[in-house]
């Protein structure tokens, strides 16, 4: 497995990740906009998936459209709880601005278990982004001024520990096999993803059609958790050894 | 006469087994026979094993297969093949019609390279065919016997 | 919502044969929710050029622009298109697919009224419709939402009740940990005891899922019976007027 931070320039964060056959790039911009009706306090965050044509000749055109409204789909549904992604954060004035993040996912190469190699590369760009520090904000009759800090450096991290970390099982035969390949997944007669937020899990959703039994159900939820949660240490513990700025390639 | 017994998807029938058949409308599971229609139970007779059906009480779902025999209307016509619209399977009348494409090679049984298309069919003649293969969206037929021909 | 367990079923309405222009309907209701649910017969599916040996399901969902607090737009949006994907995977399982090789069956779902649990009602009802429209299937399918805020669990929750579970909460005043929190819709082939969907949103533990599903589960079975009577009394009334006519 390998990973990169830092590798788009224009982008307020990124990252690059590469695990066996499937390579995924994802940049972070930040933009400010009003906040929902419902939820004046919260900041907003858009996934965006674009399986580019480089993958397969199969998504030439419109035809890798549907799996990316899946992919985009999971991924707010993991991201939907304020727990896993404090959304909060994100506010500058209650009601009036916020920012808005815009998360975009290209796919390179598709080689099997797109969804642990999105999430986790989400969840690398994530920690990667540096929202601009706001110095003051002030509200000049119905326009809202704020000024934001001149310098580059000066900024907030966002807190990513509890963002979710998915994790493709599939069932094989009799077994739970857990990051499957390509061929593996061609294969398989049920697979479910699993979003796992420490040790919790933020969203189960099923990828392909296929019925389990219940306690095949239950057996993959566990299996999930616990490969879920050890991936997400691993993942926090490469991305805090590494300072910010350098890009340099790990080999996990 | 006794009262006819209404199933549902997913029923278990009977046991499978030398005396007992699944037939339309049923599927095996483990080793038990189970409907996959909402519907009437019929059990046939044929050669001494009892072949367990369940037939709709609506029109059936009927679908063209290979070997099926079908009364088609042929709309567009070129030089390899002509294009039809399958309007009847076997003795039943579709309420969808489902296009059908049938090739040259297919119009006559011996003397493959002499037949003209245009020759033998016109557009909007109503033609009886069977079902050869599937192939792209459209199934080839073949042994062609022509009711409404030209003279 | 303190302290509130609702482990029974609310009480369902099914009927099927409602739309007579189509080949299979189904209207099904609770409490509030009430949604229609159409089935048309197989077509080639367009626009298709390789062969393959099994049938095709093309699902639609939408809510109807006044069957929400706010009105919602004609266009499908990100949420109306996930449900059909969800709708789509559980009968998948559910429908005998090779049957109609290269061919499509179309479901529309359409919500009148939506006050929560509408994606568990809209797989039954699916279910029903496509029995009534002679597609052969391997199972009735059946299918309940679960909503679970703290420790309170409450079955085929109306509108407000789902949008609360979506929320977090501290789990006391003082305490600043979050609390579990979450919506469960499961699908179940019941003869077969086999789950064909499961889909969860919200932030759960290992435990609560799991007693989460056995809930669902039998949830799940309860309304079996209903859906049978439904489409035993439709087969019923079908001979009557095929032997009167």
């Amino acid at each position: 497995m390998e990973l990169e931070t830092n590798v788009v320039a224009h982008a307020f964060g990124s990252s690059r990740l590469r695990l066996a056959n499937t390579d995924v790039l994802v940049a972070v911009k930040i933009e400010t906009d009003v906040p929902s009706v419902d939820q004046p306090d919260e900041g907003k965050i858009e996934f965006f998936v674009d399986c580019s044509a480089n993958a397969t000749p199969d998504f030439e055109g419109r035809g890798g459209e549907e799996l990316a409204t899946e992919i985009s789909n999971s991924l707010t549904s993991a991201y939907r709880s304020t727990k896993a992604f404090n959304l909060s954060k994100l506010c500058i004035l209650k009601g009036r601005k916020c920012w808005k993040l815009y998360v975009d996912i290209l796919l390179l190469e598709c080689g099997g278990n797109l969804y642990d190699a999105v999430s986790l590369a989400v969840k690398a760009a994530l920690w990667n982004t540096e929202v601009p520090r706001v110095l003051s904000v002030n509200l000049d009759g119905n326009k809202v001024e704020m000024e934001v800090s001149e310098n580059v450096q000066d900024c907030v991290k966002l807190d990513i520990v509890s963002a979710p970390v998915m994790v493709t099982i599939s069932k094989i035969g009799e077994h739970c096999v857990v990051d499957p390949s390509a061929a593996e997944e061609q294969c398989a007669t049920a697979s479910m993803v699993v979003a796992i937020s420490q040790d919790r899990f933020t969203t189960v959703l099923q990828s392909g059609s296929g019925s389990l039994h219940p306690s095949t159900l239950k057996e993959s939820l566990k299996l999930g958790l616990e490969i879920g949660s050890k991936l997400d240490q691993a993942l926090i513990e490469v991305l805090r050894q590494r300072p910010a700025k350098k890009q340099v390639g790990f080999l996990m | 006469m006794t009262k006819p017994l209404i199933c549902v998807p997913g029923q278990r029938l009977c046991i499978l087994d030398k005396i007992h058949e699944s037939g339309q409308g049923t599927y095996e599971r483990q080793g038990y026979i189970y409907s996959s229609l909402a519907g009437i139970v019929d059990v046939v007779d044929k050669e001494g094993v009892k072949v367990v059906e369940v037939r709709s009480t609506g029109e059936q779902t009927l679908v063209p297969t290979q070997g099926d025999i079908v009364t088609a209307q042929v709309t567009i016509l070129t030089q390899d093949f002509c294009k039809c619209v399958i309007k009847c399977i076997g003795n039943t009348v579709l309420s969808r019609t489902y296009r059908g494409m049938l090739r040259r090679e297919d119009v006559c049984a011996t003397d493959k390279d002499h037949v003209q298309i245009y020759k033998s069919y016109r557009p909007g003649d109503v033609i009886l065919a069977r079902v050869v293969s599937f192939s792209e969206f459209s199934f080839s037929k073949g042994n062609a016997l022509t009711i409404n021909s030209y003279q | 919502m303190e302290g509130k367990q609702r482990s029974n079923v609310k009480f369902v309405f099914l009927k099927c044969g409602v739309v007579s222009q189509a080949k299979g309907s189904a209207y099904f209701e609770v409490d509030n929710t009430k949604l229609i649910v159409s089935v048309y017969d197989p077509r080639e599916i367009p626009k298709k050029t390789d062969y393959s040996s099994k049938g095709e399901l093309f699902c639609i969902f939408k809510y109807a622009p006044f069957s929400c607090p706010n009105r919602r737009a004609h266009q499908p949006d990100a949420d109306e298109k996930q449900h059909s994907a969800i709708v789509k995977r559980a009968l998948e399982s559910a429908v005998c697919r090779h049957e109609f090789p290269n061919f499509q069956v179309d479901v529309y779902i359409l919500v009148l009224e939506n006050d929560g649990s509408a994606l568990s009602g809209a797989i039954t009802a699916a279910g029903i419709a496509l029995a009534q429209a002679g597609i052969p299937m391997y199972d009735t399918i059946t299918a309940a939402t679960l909503a679970i805020q703290g420790t309170t669990k409450l079955l085929d929750p109306t509108l407000e009740e789902e949008t609360l579970c979506t929320v977090a909460t501290h789990k006391s005043d003082t305490e600043i940990d979050y609390d579990s929190h979450g919506i469960i819709v499961l699908a179940m082939l019941s003869t077969h005891e086999q789950i064909s969907e499961f889909y969860q949103l919200g932030n759960l533990d290992l435990e609560t899922l799991n007693e989460s599903v056995n809930i669902l589960m039998n949830a799940a079975k309860d309304i079996v019976p209903l859906v049978e009577k439904c489409l035993v009394d439709y087969v019923t009334k079908t001979l009557k007027s095929n032997a009167e006519s």
